[in-house]
């Protein structure tokens, strides 16, 4: 065994199994430092290549050792083994593999990795058609699946939160700024995506004189003492606007993480920094790992990655490490990396480190091509970046809006420079960044070099696509990334960009610096998408709005369906729309039907200049309008398009109600308070909405004036008291009833307005009266009969009112109204405006699909116009439509093609009135 | 159209209460909400202002919405429309919302599932967006207790939000 | 996640906001001759400034239509004005 534990494990033994076999570990593991103490090196296969890999680092950065892993019956995929801590009872196999990762079948693909380049894909699959591969690959490609059993009851907390100053980072740096912020008394949050605190301490000797384990318990000590929470095993994982910062928190293995959106005055970021790898031939082969993953394994989890050792740094950090590592018991040789390339021998076992003839026979590879400040969440907040030679690293430049960056995070490699900085920043006090102590040696990829040289360890991309990539002109960064998915894996290019960037800029014998980064974005971790919607998914995404009614509909066998965000009654029964619609016409045509029309709109506006203001909105004339009379109309936006229809009754003087369409309530709220403040007069016209006051049921057909009476309301309903177009309130059992004598059917209509707690009387007192109930169907069905539109249905973006037919007010209207220049433009007067008509077959018998476009008859036809709304009407006995055609009402009569899937339809052009023109039945 | 009535789980009755660690979610009834609009209006109300985070400690107060407009709780009746001589847009509102109250030490936690609701930040206003609902939030005069209007065609929506993220309490 | 100051109720996540246009407009008196070209500019012509705007906006959840200026690039909001007077 290679790599193992050392000294004596204190910690509760742990048992698990990886590909199969059962392993133990220790309390306190991750599932890659419990596999390396049991000497289990491969962990995982490349996602091209299916090439043995180990892991690299010990925490977020490794991209190898990606696993499956189960536990009671959950099953996850994507998980990280240096990230997902132990648990009793694990199951975990690596993704990628089959039967497991020491011996994979398709690792042969290997073998054909001259033909595996970048672009392969787009090259090869090119001829006949990709979708005819995709399949197979798809299948082949990809790491893990999800398990549905995953889903059953996996559900995410979402909570708000705030603090004064958000510390992201627990090692040395954050603990210090935390200590000083929340000793100044300001309210600190700090998060550390560990389980314990402590970062980067537990590898130096002495911390401010103190030894590392004793200098955190200071730490923590004195924070609770200060009183700043602290949050461990928690990743803040994207910063946005105004100081919000994203915080998942882990808990144990298989609960959903919660998400913790967190509003902080200020941000310090202390997240260190990590290891790159140094490109070398076969620099992915299992047991070659960065320096801090080694030293972390042994530091945090008694675990020495190796007995012989080669240890390859351009850094500082390369002596202490040795030091640590022989003191455990390992052999380390420190080899220098820019003495000649190298290269690692051996396959699934390493058998050594070659450079300049010479192989060192080693079985483990540490290695260091210097350290890359973590600065993903300082862009996501919008800081810049700038390059420092000395460091061969970016690192954050002026500061955004309250954020600040300090110790390795900031470059400050060395603990005296971190602290410092750290101090200053949890007193709020600005600090320049000092000048580096050591020079570091450029450690970058040299193109043309031998061997197979891995720049991107998850995605398979080696130096030669890079190469590739700027032979065939990918050479902005961006382009590089998504041509051969250098940095796209789940690991998002942690350990691979600066590589490839830093391959790119020599290619092209460019600056680092002008080759620049690729965008940052969060998440900085893989994050399970359930955090993002927590409670709203499902019925809850989106939730319908319920009717007063509903479980007297449900009761009535009632078909429901989502109108305009209403739960309503398409129709009622359990034999199909196409069975209970008919009927339900039939009997609203020839006695009476009840309908639940309680989504209708009800804005009041009152006020001195309500006249005025509603006069301005409505395309119609409405300050004609007299109390206890009502009009039907238009508004229009300023581009003089149709925004919704419906009535405006005038209760009063200073008093009218618009019963906008029931999906367009907020929607015109909105723009009628808009227009209210901006414009008019605020202290003299107010708007109320009062729509879920009201619920409103309609009756209609011909017995509904009976029904009604049936109430004994202390009112004169007759025609000649009472006639269509006209409101009044009224009283019954004690409560106001509003009565509008308007039609969406045009039969003999009342819509009857009661407060909702009210209704289900109401309701019942008409149907014991002999009314049926209708639904929405049969309603669509009688108002298209008519001729009567329905906004978005049978209107588009560009409908102005005088396509409908409507040109009065256009022409005449006095005073200003909103829309109005506009219906004047070259546009609203073009002669080949889709104007609403009437649509039939030429046989009477068929049927014309919604949405068909009629089209001329030349060669290459052209497109006239389109159905909106088709039916059979059961009235008449045969199909009707509505349409936008162009020039419409001109060619009254003409035959017109309508095209539907290949076939074309003889139709002709109609009135959009197919039934009682003369309005008989309405004024009855 | 389709028919979705068995997709969409019909609205509970949420006459009783629901009770979480720390935590009680009762329905409140109100016998009049007045909707009050005017240049005045908030000088003119006489019952007490609530505003955020001030406490309704009476039975009838009277809620700052925005401006010019006020939500009267059990207060006087009003005649329905513009009031001339007061200058005052007038609408009972009685039944279109519905109440919803939370009590409890794990109160705030729970109100935080919904928005960030923080006693540190007045607001003139007691109508916020709370699990995406337009609802007006306020405190009432016993300690740890808040109180939720919400518009009567979200009450079960609203009722589901709170139950859902009652889960997530210990 | 950003935040709005509404002027009446102080600051608010901006889900309870709506952007209603570009602050500055007047609309032309329609009630007398405007030419295609004004009433397009009034229509359509939109600055659409990198970094500092100026914008008209509406706090949903209490209904106040305001003036809020900001920078469109770095997000950071300079201050919002009421459109109208308080009353004593």
């Amino acid at each position: 065994m290679t790599s193992h534990r050392v000294g004596d494990p204190t910690g509760r033994p742990l048992n698990f199994t990886f590909d199969g076999k059962r392993y133990t570990g220790i309390e306190g593991d991750t599932l890659a430092s419990a596999l390396l103490a049991n000497g289990v090196r491969i962990m995982g296969r490349s996602f091209k290549y299916h090439r043995p890999r180990g892991p690299w680092g010990a925490w977020v950065d490794d991209p190898n050792a990606i696993m499956t892993v189960r536990k009671g019956g959950i099953e996850l995929p994507n998980c990280q083994a240096t990230t997902t801590y132990l648990e009793e009872g694990m199951e975990a196999r690596a993704v990628n593999a089959w039967p497991s990762a020491a011996f994979d079948i398709k690792g042969g693909l290997d073998l054909f990795h001259r033909w595996l380049g970048a672009g392969f894909y787009y090259k090869t699959f090119m001829w006949p058609d990709w979708h005819l591969f995709e399949p197979a690959i798809r299948k082949m490609a990809g790491l893990g699946h999800v398990s549905d059993a995953v889903l059953e009851g996996y559900s995410a907390d979402q909570i708000h939160d705030r603090c004064d100053v958000l510390v992201i980072g627990g090692g040395p740096a954050g603990l210090v700024a935390a200590r000083l912020a929340s000793e100044a008394g300001h309210d600190v949050f700090l998060v550390e995506d560990h389980k314990t605190i402590g970062g980067g301490a537990r590898l130096s000797e002495k911390i401010e004189g103190a030894m590392p384990d004793l200098w955190l318990m200071d730490q923590a000590q004195a924070l609770e003492t200060a009183g700043a929470r602290v949050l461990t095993h928690a990743t803040a994982f994207g910063i946005y606007d105004h100081q919000m910062v994203a915080i998942v928190e882990h808990g144990r293995f298989g609960a959903a993480p919660r998400l913790r959106r967190m509003r902080a005055g200020r941000i310090i970021l202390a997240t260190g920094a990590l290891d790159r790898p140094i490109t070398f031939a076969n620099n992915d082969r299992p047991g070659i790992m960065s320096v801090t993953a080694g030293c972390i394994y042994l530091a945090q989890h008694r675990v020495l990655v190796g007995r012989a050792i080669a240890l390859v740094s351009n850094n500082a950090f390369a002596d202490p490490a040795a030091a640590m590592l022989s003191a455990a018991g390992a052999e380390v040789t420190q080899i220098d990396p820019s003495a000649g390339p190298m290269s690692a021998k051996g396959g699934t076992r390493m058998l050594g480190l070659k450079q300049n003839g010479r192989t060192y026979p080693v079985e483990t590879i540490l290695a260091s091509g210097g350290q890359t400040p973590l600065v993903h969440l300082w862009r996501h907040a919008g800081g810049k970046l700038t390059w420092c030679a000395a460091r061969q690293a970016f690192l954050p430049d002026s500061n955004p809006m309250n954020v600040v960056a300090v110790g390795a995070a900031n470059g400050a490699f060395d603990m005296d420079t971190a602290l410092a900085e750290a101090r200053a920043a949890g007193k709020g006090e600005t600090r320049h960044r000092d000048e580096p102590h050591d020079h570091i040696t450029p450690l970058w990829p040299s193109p043309g070099a031998k061997g197979r040289q891995w720049i991107d360890f998850q995605h398979d991309v080696t130096l030669k696509d890079i190469e590739l990539a700027a032979r065939e002109n990918y050479v902005s960064v961006e382009h590089l990334k998504r041509y051969t998915t250098l940095g796209m894996a789940s690991d998002q290019g942690k350990t691979s960009n600066m590589a490839g960037l830093a391959a790119m800029a020599t290619i092209q014998d460019r600056p680092i610096p002008e080759v620049g980064t690729t965008t940052f974005r969060p998440p900085f971790v893989p994050v399970p998408i359930e955090i993002y919607h927590g409670h709203h998914k499902g019925q809850h995404w989106h939730p319908v709005k319920r009717l007063a009614l509903e479980q007297a509909h449900r009761a009535e066998s009632a078909a429901l369906a989502e109108y305009g965000g209403w739960l309503r009654p398409a129709w009622y029964g359990n034999d199909g729309m196409a069975h209970h619609v008919p009927l339900e016409v039939r009997t609203a045509r020839g006695a009476a039907g009840l309908f639940d029309a309680s989504p209708l709109g009800k804005l009041e506006v009152m006020g001195p200049d309500a006249e005025a203001f509603v006069n301005f909105v409505y395309y119609n004339t409405i300050k004609t309008l007299a109390p206890g009379r009502i009009r039907y109309g238009f508004m229009l936006s300023e581009t003089g398009v149709v925004l919704d229809d419906g009535v405006v009754a005038r209760m009063g003087p200073e008093r009218f109600v618009i019963s906008c369409s029931s999906s367009h309530v907020d929607s015109v709220r909105t723009h009628l308070e808009a227009w209210r403040q901006d414009g008019n007069d605020p202290d003299r016209i107010f708007i109320h909405d009062t729509t879920q006051h009201w619920a409103t049921l309609t009756i209609t057909g011909p017995n509904a004036r009976t029904c009604l009476q049936s109430l004994a309301l202390p009112t004169d309903l007759s025609p000649e008291a009472f006639p269509h177009m006209c409101v009044l309130e009224t009283q019954w059992q004690n409560t106001t009833l509003r009565i509008a004598r308007v039609s969406f059917s045009g039969d003999l209509s009342f819509e009857i307005s009661t407060p909702r707690s009210k209704v289900h009387d109401v309701w019942q007192s008409l149907r014991n009266a002999g009314a049926q109930p209708i639904g929405l169907e049969a309603m669509a069905v009688m108002r298209a009969e008519k001729g009567y539109i329905m906004i978005g249905k049978d209107t588009d973006g560009e409908t102005m009112p005088h396509d409908l037919g409507f040109s009065g007010p256009r022409d005449k209207k006095t005073g200003a109204f909103i829309g109005d220049r506009s219906l004047h433009r070259d546009v609203a007067n073009d002669p080949a405006r889709k104007q609403l008509v009437g649509l039939a077959g030429q046989d009477g018998q068929t049927l014309l699909p919604t949405g068909a476009h009629a089209v001329t008859d030349e060669a290459t036809p052209r497109s006239l116009g389109y159905v909106t709304s088709s039916y059979h009407s059961p009235t008449l006995g045969h199909p009707i439509a509505l349409g936008l055609i162009e020039n419409g009402r001109a060619r009254m009569g003409e035959p017109v093609s309508i095209w539907h899937l290949g076939a074309t339809i003889n139709a002709k052009i109609v009135s959009p009135v197919f039934f009682d023109p003369m309005g008989d039945r309405l004024h009855a | 159209m389709r028919d979705d009535r068995h997709r969409w789980a019909p609205p509970r009755d949420r006459t009783g209460q629901v009770t979480a660690p720390g935590l009680t979610i009762t329905p409140a009834r109100v016998d009049r909400l007045t909707l009050l609009s005017g240049p005045t209006v908030r000088q003119q109300t006489k019952l007490p202002l609530v505003e955020w985070p001030s406490f309704a400690s009476e039975d009838s107060y009277a809620l700052s919405l925005r401006r010019d407009r006020v939500l009267e709780v059990n207060g006087p009746e009003h005649q329905d429309g513009w009031d001339g001589a007061r200058g005052l847009a007038v609408s009972n509102v009685t039944d279109g919302y519905a109440q919803v109250e939370i009590t409890g030490a794990n109160a705030l936690s729970l109100l935080n599932r919904g928005a960030d609701i923080d006693l540190r930040t007045p607001s003139r206003s007691v109508a916020r967006l709370f699990f995406g609902f337009a609802v007006f939030l306020y405190r009432r005069a016993q300690e740890d207790t808040y109180r939720i209007h919400v518009s009567s065609a979200h009450e079960d929506a609203m009722w589901c939000a709170l139950e859902d993220a009652a889960k997530h309490l210990s | 996640m950003q935040l709005f100051p509404c002027p009446f109720c102080g600051l608010r996540d901006e889900r309870e906001f709506l952007f209603v246009a570009e602050a500055g407009k007047v609309r032309p008196d329609t009630t007398q001759t405007i030419s295609d070209e004004d009433w397009a500019r009034y229509l359509h012509a939109i600055r659409n400034d990198k970094g500092a705007v100026r914008e008209v906006w509406m706090h949903l959840t209490c209904g106040e239509l305001f003036v809020l200026e900001r920078d469109s690039v770095t997000m950071e909001v300079i201050r919002s004005i009421p459109l109208r007077k308080e009353v004593a």
